[in-house]
Order: structure tokens, then sequence, then C-alpha cells
């Protein structure tokens, strides 16, 4: 198997794992942070240690980091947050279409609630442009909620040119940073973001951890979403997950170290990637690769049907969107903006690559891909005809 | 078979066919009839060449799904077996139970119903007092 699916969630780093075991440990582990003893110090020290990693990894301070259970929830924390909060009547928010379905249910389930809602679609490069956004804001405008990159094409959305325009005009900006940490710098001392999600298992973390940074000065106010207890400066109630806590402040640790050497080494594997495939006739690259996470690359096939494709392709994990099937086949807005129709964007693969990828495997999933399109291909009357 | 094989469990006559297809291609001749069926909506196509012979040869291209893939292999091997005879006993139904389709995917036997519907119009037109 060539694990070739990063952006949907990576392997545990060996060194996370080292550190989080301690903490699983029945002896002196298993104290609750919120305990006022020495095993409840014990747990404590080590969950404040980890927020100032998380903290540092975005330049953030580490009072202005929130545990939640992974980015869903942190997503779900920050938008439905900001505008009960605020109130529902008469608010206003601006989207994307092409955000994770955590933004877009919740925001989705606001709208039913009487909050209005902008939905942005994505420029012919598959980002959101600034001008776009600044066109959508109202004087009712409470919140811009963006991804920083996009889960599907890598395409980065232009949050360090938008930040500043959205804090002079006093609207909150909300950003899904999920595949952007640990792969492009964020610094949140210089980029007036509010709300900035996070997840561990996308960065070599465990899974069921997340954070939300939620900005001191000017001081973004959010409602609580889990009641009880007061935790996490009552934004955030619950026990805190000292093991899974940890590991998120160690992956956090690992990302902000790496990120001069592994950034680098992922644009070169994905580039590797696209040097071998793009030898076949009839393949299109998603995504404009100036504007891209070094990460992600999305193809499209022209002459295959992707279901297949996917299915032949089973010693390699990674990820496409469609099935065969005209009921539930929806189209996607990111691959349609980029001029792709519904069959190609439906014969379209998501490789992600991640620090643990070799050069080898590469190699090895290149020439799986070009054998299997070219016996798709073969089998197929529609192509070369 | 192994971990990475069939990964996303299709049925087992569904999956043998689709990955080994043995009867891909086409024929070319002056006995050769070629009929195709296709599915709009799921952009999809069958093709069969058949050589009417004798011997009776059966080859299939398609662009689809593994089921629409599966269909054309089906057809092929079963109409070399089983001759032109009776053609008007072939149902979706039949081609839905032989490779297990699933409900949801019934728009795959449809199209092989209408390519043996396509067939027996041609056999027809080619000899007329049958």
């Amino acid at each position: 198997m060539i694990y070739l699916d990063h952006a949907a969630t990576t392997p545990l780093d060996p060194q996370v794992r080292e550190a989080m075991l301690p903490w699983l440990d029945d002896a002196v582990g298993y104290g609750n942070p919120a305990s006022d003893h020495a095993l409840g110090r014990r747990a404590w020290a080590a969950v404040e240690h980890a927020r100032a990693q998380v903290a540092a990894l975005v330049g953030a301070m580490p009072a202005e980091i929130i545990w939640t259970s992974g980015a869903t929830e942190s997503n779900n924390l920050a938008i439905k947050g900001a505008l009960e909060f605020r109130g529902h009547a008469g608010a206003h928010l601006v989207t994307s279409r092409i955000e994770h379905k955590s933004v877009v249910d919740t925001c989705r389930h606001l709208e039913a609630r009487g909050v209005r809602v902008t939905w942005l679609v994505p420029e012919a490069n598959g980002t959101i442009g600034v001008e776009q956004v600044l066109a959508a804001v109202r004087p009712e405008t409470v919140l811009v909620s963006l991804m920083w990159v996009n889960n599907e094409t890598g395409a980065i959305n232009p949050i360090h040119e938008l930040a500043p325009h959205l804090r002079e005009r006093g609207v909150l900006l909300h950003v899904d940073a999920v595949q952007a940490a640990g792969k492009l710098p964020i610094d949140l001392d210089t980029t007036p973001i509010d709300l900035l999600s996070l997840s561990a298992h996308k960065l070599h973390g465990p899974k069921g951890i997340g954070a939300l940074f939620v900005r001191k000065r000017p001081r973004a106010r959010l409602a609580p979403q889990i009641h009880g207890g007061g935790h996490e400066q009552g934004m955030r109630s619950g026990t805190l997950a000292t093991h899974q806590i940890v590991g998120m402040g160690c992956a956090c640790a690992l990302a902000a170290q790496r990120l001069a050497t592994d950034a680098p080494h992922l644009a070169a594997l994905r580039e590797q990637l696209w040097q071998r495939l793009r030898v076949l006739p009839g393949v299109y690259r998603n995504g404009d690769p100036a504007h891209s996470a070094p990460h992600i690359l999305n193809l499209s096939f022209e002459g295959v049907e992707g279901e297949s494709l996917r299915a032949r392709l089973g010693d390699l994990a990674i990820s496409s969107g469609s099935a065969c099937s005209s009921a539930t086949r929806e189209p996607s807005y990111v691959l349609r903006a980029l001029g792709r129709d519904d069959e190609l964007a439906g014969a379209s693969l998501r490789f992600s690559v991640g620090r643990t990828t070799t050069s080898e495997d590469i190699d090895r999933a290149a020439a799986r891909v070009l054998a299997e399109v070219g016996a798709l291909r073969a089998l197929s009357p529609r192509w070369g005809t | 078979m192994n971990e990475t094989d069939n990964v996303y469990a299709y049925p087992q006559a569904v999956w043998m066919r689709f990955r080994d297809p043995r009867h891909a291609g086409v024929l070319e001749g002056h006995d050769v009839r070629r009929v195709y069926a296709r599915t709009p909506a799921a952009s999809a196509v069958i093709e069969l060449s058949i050589a009417v012979g004798p011997p009776l040869r059966v080859r299939f291209r398609a662009h689809g799904c593994p089921y629409t893939i599966a269909v054309g292999e089906w057809l092929a091997e079963t109409l070399e077996r089983e001759g032109l005879a009776d053609l008007d006993r072939w149902q979706a139904g039949s081609i839905r139970q032989a490779l297990e389709i699933p409900e949801e995917r019934t728009h795959c036997a449809l199209m092989g119903e209408d390519l043996i519907r396509a067939l027996e119009s041609v056999v027809k037109s080619s000899h007329p007092s049958s």
C-alpha cells in the first residue's frame, strides 16, 4: 500500500506517540488537569506546555488557544459561537461553497435559524478573491469564514491580504487552517485573523484533538457551545484529554521545527508525481501551482471513469469525489470553477504527500496510475475515436 | 486476494470481470455486427462487436463504472456460450441476478438489456425471415 492521502489524515509520528504514552500510564499520568493536587497539577502543567507549543506554531499567545475535539468542533464553536454571541437577528455571514462540510453545514444550520449567508464561489484559479469577499460584506456582516488552503486542490486563499481589510471594517475573520498549518508559515501576531481552527491528526498528531485560536486583543467573543464546568475560559467545558493534548502539542512543535524542510520536501514530491504523470495525454492539473499548498496534487484524467480508476488502484490510498449514480453525483464547485465538466471532475484524483512519503513511493504510484489509466482507456470506445 | 484487491467490496462476479475482462476488444470483418448502449446521465457506454461466424465470437468495449464494464464482459462471454437464439428472454433482471448488481446500479443492467434489444434488431434485419 502506498499512502498518498495525507490531506485526509497522517500517521502518528513516533515522537508524538512517545510523548503521549506517559499520560496513559496508570501510575502518574491519569490526573485530571482541573484537580488541585499533585497528579492534577502535573497533568495541568503538561496541558499548558502543549498549549504553548500549539500557540508557537501559529504565532499566538498560549491563552488564545482553546482545546477542542478536532477541527469540526473548532469550526462549529467559531461560527455558531460568534453568531450566537452577537445574536442571530439581522446577522449576516460570508463563507464559500468550497469550505469543509463542518463549515458548510454549520452555516446552513444558522441560515435555517434566520442568519443571512452569502455563499461565494471560487474564481478561475480555485481561490476566493479579496475583492469578492469585500464586495459581499455589508454593515450587518458579523463574520467571514474561509479556509486557508482548499482540501481538494491545495489552492491557497489570500488570507494575508484579506485579513487587514476585514479588521478595518470591524468584521470577524474565521479561518479553517487545517490544511495550512505545518505547510505554510502562519503568524497570527502579524496577520489579524480573529479565529483559527487547527487539527492534530493532519500534522502527524492523534485524532480526536484540535484547537481554536480565539484572539485576545482585540477580543473575539464567543458564546460557548458546550456547557458545564467552565473549562477553557468558559468557552469549552469538559475534562481535558491530557494524552491527546500532549500529542497535539508535540506534533505542533515538530511541525514548527520541520516547516522549513517539510514544505520543500513535499513540494518536490508533488512536482515529481506531476512530471511522471503529465506524459499522459489528456491529464489536467487542477489548480494554479504558483498558489498551491505543497502537499496536494489534484488531477483529472480524460477518457476514464473515476470510480473504475479508483477501484483498479486499490493499492494506492488516494481520494476521489464521485460515484456512478446520477442520483448522488454532485458537481465539484472547485473543479467546475477550474473549467472541468462534471465527467472530468468525476475522473479526478487527489494525491496528497506527507513527511514519510519517499521518492520511490512516488515512482511506484505514478507507474500504477499510468498502467491503470492506460488499461481503462484501451477498454473504452470513447478514447481515441 | 490481498487487502488491496477489491477494497470497495464489489460482488465477486463483478470484480472478476472488471479486473480481468477476457473478451475486451473490437472485431473487424464482413460478418461483424456492432451494437451500442449508453446512459447519458452516467456518461457510460458499452459496445459489443459480434462476428456471427461460425464460430460466433463476441468482444466488448466499455466506458463506465466497474458494474458497466462487468456487464459488457458478462454479455460477451454469455453470448459466445449460448448463441443468438432466444435473445428476447434476456432481461435486465437476469443480468442483475447473474452479477449480483445492487438496486442503485440497476441502470448498468438496463444498459445491458438495451444492448440485447439492439442486437435483436440487428439479427432480425440480417435474417428477416427468421
